[in-house]
């Protein structure tokens, strides 16, 4: 089976996803939220490569060869490299309201944020 | 009830992504897609640049490229509005407390990675790597600079000076393009250089280094403004 690779890469980024996306729902500390959506992000990322992943081929980067037919398709990557540089961004403000959410209410837990308004 | 319903979802999620899972599955031996297709058969001769992603992301899908810079000017807009809500104070002296090591370190180190980030950034067109990574790799540097206590001062208004006329620079590429070859973001320099050498590829290191000028200030702002709150 020569595609193993292929299919290794897209199940861990399936794994990626959803254990990103449970840990984001049923942790109660914002910080374990924000890690949680960070590694939901990677198997997003990671899913959207191998859809471009083709068995055998190298990185487009044209050097030698001319012929399109030796190289990956391009596209996934250049769509995960803006991805990644969103991914980073939206991180950037979470973290951000995390530390507000710590200065207002002393606390990283969600769920004592009622009590702490009363 | 509300596990039942996340229960649920998580159901959903798996199913579709087995399915998926199939159908991409199929795919891994085929052929690109068609769009792949196009830009691996013109890239060399539309822009004599050997890297395909850096030609896709700065010309071909160039649009893309403005918006995920605007996303990122609105991440940091945000990131600053929380602060001055905070109230911005002075950056202290507690952070002194980096210790020798990372103190002096970061001194040798700091040329040796925005030296490297200049290099991925110019070789954007020719190497894996580009505006972003390289603006990435030098907004590292400075950040290892600020936790180290050893930072200079910054004039905060020269370098949000900076980012507006990097940002303004690529919007005005952008549109020269529509006037001359009528498409936005379009390669209209005809200047392509020799296959391979840094000064080739027409318009295309000029959008990237731009490009890395931005990115390295957004991270300089990030990480100040997380700092000084």
């Amino acid at each position: 089976m020569e595609n193993i690779i292929g299919y290794l890469v897209f199940s861990s980024g399936a794994v990626l996803l959803i254990g990103g996306i449970m840990i984001a729902l049923f942790s109660k500390n914002i910080i374990k939220m924000i890690i949680g959506f960070t590694i939901a992000e990677s198997g997003v990322n990671v899913i959207l490569l191998t859809s471009g992943y083709i068995h055998g081929r190298e990185a487009p980067i044209m050097g030698r060869m001319i012929n399109s037919a030796s190289y990956v398709d391009p596209l996934p990557q250049a769509l995960v490299l803006t991805s990644i540089v969103i991914g980073l961004a939206v991180t950037a403000l979470f973290m951000f309201y995390a530390y507000r959410f710590y200065k207002n209410h002393g606390t990283l837990n969600r769920d004592s944020r009622e009590e702490a308004n009363d | 009830m509300k596990k039942v319903i996340l229960i649920l979802l998580f159901a959903l999620i798996s199913a579709s992504l087995i399915i998926a899972y199939s159908e991409v599955g199929k795919d891994f031996t085929m052929m690109h897609s068609r769009t792949g297709k196009f830009y691996l058969e013109n890239n060399r001769n539309d822009h004599n640049v050997p890297n395909a992603v850096t030609s896709i992301v700065t010309i071909y899908r160039g649009y893309d490229t403005v918006g995920e810079v605007t996303v990122l000017f609105l991440a940091v807009l945000g990131v600053m509005m929380l602060a001055s809500s905070i109230g911005l104070n002075r950056m202290d002296s507690s952070l002194d407390i980096a210790g020798f090591v990372l103190g002096h370190a970061s001194i040798v180190l700091f040329p040796l990675i925005a030296l490297f980030g200049i290099y991925i950034i110019v070789n954007g067109h020719l190497s894996p790597g580009g505006g972003f990574q390289g603006g990435a790799v030098i907004g590292s540097g400075m950040l290892m600079m600020f936790l180290s206590g050893e930072r200079k001062e910054l004039k905060m208004d020269v370098t949000h000076l900076i980012e507006s006329i990097s940002v303004i620079l690529v919007l005005l590429i952008g549109m020269l393009g529509i006037y001359y070859v009528n498409s936005f973001m379009a390669n209209f320099l005809e200047m392509r250089g020799t296959f391979g050498s840094i000064l080739s590829g027409g318009l295309i290191p000029v959008i990237y280094i731009l490009v890395g000028i931005k990115v390295t200030v957004e991270f300089f702002h990030l990480a100040e403004y997380l700092l000084r709150s």
